[in-house]
């Protein structure tokens, strides 16, 4: 098994995909190394990348002081927990060394704004992710994502 | 006296009945238990997700991925010090912050470490506090 599809099986997000939908996101993502202290996205830039956690940790620094930390290999960090009208809202920063998948914010758009059973899947886990891990972080309606993400 | 006179005044049937009804239970038993010998084979293999096995093999990696050395003391006792300066429950960020400009040594992995050993725990709200419990048992 391949480590991309690994990491995917692991991801309250993506792990309900078909294997054909799996093969699709794999070949979206990009492996990258990170080192402590390394910052991934900073709030206010153009936001180009989506990141899945494969090792390591980060801090999503947020407005008002808020934070989380993700350090469960396939997190995602995407969507309204990182980005809005196209722009980072929030910092993403390696807190240990470690490797995450990086998926480009179009292309990741793309897929899930398709009318398709794999959209409705991600969506439906990727709402249970949020309620579930950052209950504070307000989700969004989403009648154009790539507006709105 | 022979035959099955003899047999019939002996309680010969009645004998042989239980007999068989003890050899044919006993045989009954076997079968069933050779055909749920998977499922018990199958429970044996993944037994670390049974609950009496767990509690062990959960507390031993905790242990063993955290050891804190003298100088992760020092650390998790300057972060100690930064968090008494800051509101309650406290900013992560701002915490983080404040560890790089007062220079100390790799603030990000050594925040990291007291997050993990559960000193500095999450309100789930996005804020932060500290946990003097686990912080005078691993870092004090």
């Amino acid at each position: 098994m391949s480590e991309k599809l690994e990491i995917l099986k692991k991801s309250t997000v993506f792990s309900s995909l078909a294997p054909a939908d799996f093969k699709v996101l794999e070949s979206l993502m990009e492996k990258h190394t990170i080192q402590e202290g390394e910052t991934l996205a900073t709030a206010k830039e153009r936001a180009t990348r989506f990141f899945i956690l494969s090792s390591g940790t980060l801090l999503i620094a947020m407005d008002e002081g808020n934070a989380v930390v993700v350090d469960r290999p396939g997190d995602f960090i995407g969507m309204e927990l990182l980005s809005s009208k196209g722009k980072y809202i929030n910092t993403v920063t390696a807190l240990e060394n470690g490797d995450v998948f990086a998926i480009k914010r179009d292309d990741f758009l793309d897929l899930i704004q398709e009318d398709s059973l794999p959209a409705e899947t991600i969506m439906q886990h990727w709402n249970s992710f949020l309620e579930e891990k950052f209950p504070f972080v307000e989700q969004k309606e989403t009648p154009d994502m790539a507006y709105h993400y | 006296m022979y035959g099955v006179e003899a047999i019939s005044i002996n309680n010969g049937w009645a004998i042989s009945v239980v007999g068989v009804s003890i050899v044919f239970t006993g045989l009954m038993l076997l079968s069933l238990s050779i055909s749920r010998l998977h499922k018990i084979l199958n429970i044996w293999d993944n037994r670390n997700d049974l609950k009496i096995f767990r509690k062990k093999t959960q507390e031993e990696p905790q242990n063993n991925l955290l050891p804190f050395t003298e100088k992760n003391k020092i650390s998790a006792y300057h972060f100690r010090l930064l968090i008494k300066t800051m509101d309650d429950p406290f900013s992560l960020q701002r915490l983080l912050y404040l560890a790089k400009i007062s220079g100390l040594d790799r603030p990000h992995s050594n925040l990291c470490r007291l997050i993990k050993a559960g000193i500095i725990k999450s309100d789930h709200k996005g804020k932060y506090f500290f946990n003097r419990e686990a912080f005078n048992k691993l870092a004090s």
